[in-house]
């Protein structure tokens, strides 16, 4: 089921992926996606240090694999930030090899 | 536990509920030394925190019973003490109601006994003069008895206050400290055990509430067989604070039940108990689905259409009977094996009867031979706790000038400012449940929603904490389970 | 006395919105108000993406979709006023505040409420047993989480699969918990599908449908919570029930307006959606006073919260100017078949109308009809997900100039 509600049918035939029921684009290639290899977008808090607030929201600017999911949230708990820090500021370039950074949501002062 | 390591008690209280602070803070008027312990973070956090909270007119037992005299005259005591000690204490009218021909004998006796007890102002009253005073009720009722003069408080507030006093005046106060044995010391005087050490006592008064009949075994005192019995209670939301005015009892004499809607003194409504049960155990104070569906049942007959789904908390109370009375009756009385320990087996209505308990307690010791000289310099007044929600905009606007956090709401549903909270903490308030029970943060529709998470910050600061330390009621409550 | 032009109660989507667009209609003397550290409302703990497909395109996270209004609103020099608690609303367009710094006493030309909502707590839903720690509604656990940075417990069940719920699911995952199970007792997911399967589904969190947590266990801490399978009648099968081990209940078990100041002001609450009774310009039914966002109905996306915002401020503004009509007919929508709820409630200004409805009971694919003003067809309908329509202006015009006072019925025809 694609998020705009679609029923698709997936089915695999010698290695080849065939999505039945998709009604656009974006549904086919959400669909392959998920059935191949799903990516999320990683949202999440790091600690702060200096600032008003305890924890900086943060996110991926693109998504990544999912089982990197919690790999990430464990090398991030490694991490502080201290003000200041601009929303979309890059805090993490390149997560985990990602090829996707990790930016602020918020801002810190 | 204390700076003397050798310090002897002339009595020490077990059990800070507001029975033994309302005692020991009389006793607190004399020169001798004296202490309370009680296993939990604060005062009456046991019994204390789960009743009704009414000062009831003296129509529970009938003359001649010890708990008619010990419940003479407690409005009177309440009022003079409110003041004296800076709490709440706000007064209302009952009606004791008929809504079935078997109610009217019962509502007849209790005011009866309330007559041969001495109280004034009881009326009869017919059904539709009910209904104009009360008009949301069950329209098929009866007839009532009405009387004015009802006390609401907020028992663990006093409980703690009268402690506050006890101390200003010289007592000691030990908490999370559970009594575990009791030794009689050849010098004639007992050791008290317990889990934050020990402490000597020449006297030593039994205050400790459903767990009166566990210290009695420790002194050897294996007669007092303590029946209990657990009652369950809704709390509604302030919006229906108008639906009605006053206490409203059906009919008063089933001792295996009890049905009762009224206003509290924060201004909620308060339903209860249902048919007593039998607890697991002298702690087991859970709530059981049974319970709930009856007492809204009982709600319904009393106002038909209570307004159950504004139902903001509910939580259930343990009350006890002894062997050693009669008809539910309070015990009082010493040890089988010393005259120097004290029992207070205090059934319903213990807090109306605790000022009366405290003085019936001090004059059983006064002939054990305990030298009772009043102190020359007592302070019997506690300063008024400063509160945002029953100041108006002029007091508001005075205290805000001084203390910024005075502006500071935190809890946004009954209007609890950060230092209302932080004075508690600074009192000894050390729980999530001790600020509630002090501040009234948390109490309020959403229960903790958005003011949790500041008070866990405040008291993780103010103690030199990590929030994970920081409890809901005691060790073993700990909120927080980790950090981020 | 301060006199105002406009008040603002909360500075989250509704009341961020709002201001702005109050500020672009031009009016001048506005202050936000908001009990909150900072401006942004619930946005600030919602760190998860979903915000902002409809008014940015983009697929944002609730802080940063917050954060476009705030550096908006902080270019036009809109004053908020943080920490600040507005305790009384009057009828009279007055509200007192108060903050660490000062009482506030206002008189305003208008006033849009735009409080939001609190969640229902357990004893609410009545769910009997002890009273011990580790209880939390998955709001205020986000919160703790989100903001304070402190762990709400281990090993976890989740009553109710809303939102809320379900993405507290997968942020307690992926912190390390252990979520044991979403318990739901519809027979149907509360909240997004696309939550679903990607909060659930991708962590192999087990769903039961059709339960309920009949009973919670532990005396100092939550031990452990019981399950159980519901029955037809909608009732608990005790046959059936089994105690799960957890050390955490969180509840999604609902949403509630928050209107205290609303009924202080003696307005009219309507009891389906838990907030004020208002007209198409968001005005309730006293002269002056907006209401829009989650303290009108609680909505499941933001984008309409601000659209509400936005709705709220222009009636404001042209109250504040004068030029909205006085309202002598108020014509109102009926819930017809299968329709539990219609934001706003009745019809009375001319002007495109975005219409929030929600059903009783999913259906497959369905048609909404509101009168015979405008239908929309949808694939499928579901209570937790509002279904919106637009009605357009000149659609009204025909039917507010008669003299008639009209009744709509909306209604929800499967198939």
């Amino acid at each position: 089921m694609c998020p705009k509600g679609c029923h698709t049918w997936v089915s695999e035939k010698n290695g080849r992926v065939d999505i039945q029921g998709a009604k656009c684009k974006k549904g086919i290639e959400y669909v392959r996606n998920e059935y191949i290899r799903p990516v999320r977008f990683l949202t999440t808090t790091l600690a702060v240090e200096g600032a008003d607030i305890q924890r900086l929201s943060v996110r991926t600017n693109g998504k990544i694999h999912r089982e990197l999911l919690i790999p990430c949230i464990e090398y991030l708990k490694t991490r502080k930030v201290f003000p200041p820090v601009r929303v979309g500021e890059v805090i993490v370039e390149n997560l985990l090899g990602t090829g996707v950074d990790l930016v602020s949501t918020n801002e810190l002062e | 536990m204390g700076n003397e390591p050798n310090q002897v008690f002339d009595v020490v209280v077990i059990g800070a509920g507001i029975v033994g602070a309302m005692l020991l803070r009389e006793l607190s008027r004399f020169d001798c030394k004296l202490a309370v312990l009680d296993r939990y973070p604060q005062p009456g956090f046991g019994v204390t925190k789960s009743s009704l909270s009414y000062i009831h007119r003296n129509h529970f037992h009938p003359p001649g019973t010890l708990a008619a005299i010990l419940c003479a005259g407690a409005g009177r005591s309440f009022r003079k003490m409110s003041d004296e000690l800076g709490v709440g204490y706000r007064e209302t009218g009952e009606f004791l109601l008929a809504l079935e021909p078997k109610h009217i004998p019962q509502m007849m006796k209790r005011k009866e006994w309330g007559e041969r007890n001495g109280e004034k102002g009881f009326q009869k009253m017919k059904g539709c003069d009910v209904l104009r005073e009360e008009p949301r009720i069950n329209p098929s009722v009866l007839s009532a008895v009405y009387s004015h003069g009802h006390g609401m408080i907020h028992p663990p507030e006093w409980a703690f206050a009268l402690i506050e006093n006890a101390r200003r005046n010289g007592a000691s106060a030990f908490f999370d400290s559970e009594v575990t044995g009791i030794v009689r010391d050849c010098d004639g005087l007992f050791t008290i055990e317990t889990t934050s050490g020990s402490v000597r006592s020449r006297f030593i008064i039994n205050a400790a509430g459903t767990g009166a009949g566990r210290i009695a075994s420790m002194i050897g005192d294996n007669n007092i067989e303590l029946t209990l019995s657990r009652g369950t209670f809704a709390i509604f939301d302030k919006i229906h604070s108008s639906l009605v005015h006053n206490i409203l009892y059906v009919g008063g004499l089933d001792l295996s039940c009890s049905q009762v809607l009224g206003p509290t003194v924060s201004g909620n409504l308060i339903l209860g108990l249902g048919r007593f049960k039998t607890p697991d155990s002298a702690t087991d104070t859970k709530v059981t689905r049974e319970a709930l569906d009856e007492i809204i049942a009982m709600g319904k007959e009393i106002i038909p259409d209570i307004p159950v789904n504004d139902v903001i908390a509910f939580f259930s109370g343990i009350k006890l009977v002894s062997n050693l009375a009669k008809n539910g009756d309070f015990y009082i009385g010493q040890s089988e094996h010393t005259r120097r320990v004290i029992h207070l087996l205090i059934s319903s209505p213990g807090i109306t009867a605790s000022p009366g308990i405290a003085r019936y307690v001090i004059d059983l010791l006064a002939n054990e031979g305990i030298r009772l000289v009043e102190k020359k310099r007592f302070q019997p007044s506690e300063p008024r706790k400063v509160s945002f929600s029953d100041a108006d905009w002029e007091q508001r606007a005075s205290i805000l000038s001084k203390e910024r956090k005075y502006g500071h709401i935190i809890c946004r549903c009954e209007n609890v400012t950060e230092l209302e909270i932080q004075n508690a903490i600074k009192r000894g308030a050390h729980t999530i449940d001790g600020i509630k029970h002090l501040t009234r943060a948390g109490m309020g529709r959403c229960q903790g929603g958005f003011c949790e998470g500041r008070i866990i910050r405040f008291l993780s600061e103010a103690l030199g904490i990590e929030p994970t330390m920081v409890t809901k009621k005691g060790r073993g409550s700990e909120q927080i389970k980790g950090m981020e | 006395m301060v006199k105002l032009d406009l008040a603002i109660i909360g500075a989250g989507p509704a009341g961020l919105a709002a201001a702005i667009r109050a500020r672009e209609e031009g009016i001048r003397d506005i202050v936000l108000f908001d009990r909150d550290e900072r401006p942004g409302g619930i946005l600030q703990q919602c760190i998860h993406t979903g915000f902002g497909l409809v008014m940015f395109k983009e697929e944002l996270t609730g802080p940063e979709y917050a954060n476009r209004y705030i550096t908006e609103l902080r270019s036009l020099k809109i004053p908020v006023e943080l920490d600040t608690a507005v305790l009384e609303l009057g009828k009279d367009r007055s509200i007192t505040a108060v903050s660490r710094n000062r009482i506030w006493r206002c008189s305003c030309k208008a006033i849009i409420l735009a409080m939001g909502c609190r969640e229902r707590t357990r004893y609410a839903v009545a769910i009997p047993g002890t009273r011990p720690a580790g209880i939390f509604t998955a709001g205020k656990a986000q919160r703790l989480m989100n903001i304070d940075g402190y762990l709400p417990g281990k090993s976890i069940v989740i009553l109710g699969s809303g939102d809320i719920g379900m993405i507290m699911a997968r942020r307690l995952t992926l912190e390390g918990c252990d979520v044991k199970a979403v318990i739901e007792k519809n027979p149907y997911v509360g909240g997004l599908l696309r939550n679903k399967v990607q909060c659930l589904d991708d962590f192999s969190i087990p769903l039961f449908l059709g339960h309920t947590v009949t009973e919670i266990h532990g005396a100092e801490r939550v031990e452990n919570v019981t399950v159980c399978r519901l029955d037809n009648d909608g009732k608990p099968d005790e046959t059936t029930k089994k105690d799960v081990e957890c050390d955490t209940l969180l509840l999604s078990v609902g949403l509630v307006p928050e209107n205290e100041l609303t009924r202080m002001a003696a307005i009219d609450i309507d009891h389906s959606t838990g907030g004020a009774f208002v007209d198409n310009m968001l005005e309730t039914e006293t002269r002056g006073i907006f209401s829009c966002g989650n303290v009108l109905h609680v909505s499941d996306v933001v984008d309409f919260v601000s659209l509400e915002g936005e709705i709220a401020a222009t009636g404001s503004a042209m109250r504040i100017r004068g030029t909205l009509p006085e309202r002598r007919k108020w014509n109102s929508f009926i819930a017809g078949r299968n329709i539990r709820q219609i934001v706003p409630q009745t019809l009375t200004q001319e002007r495109e109308t975005p219409l929030f409805i929600r059903v009783c009971e999913p259906t497959g694919p369905a048609k909404i009809a509101v009168g015979d003003l405008v239908q929309k067809n949808v694939p499928l309908s579901r209570p937790g997900e509002i279904i919106d329509l637009v009605i357009q202006r000149k659609t009204l015009k025909g039917l507010l100039r008669t003299q008639r006072i009209h009744r709509i019925e909306v209604s929800c025809f499967e198939g």
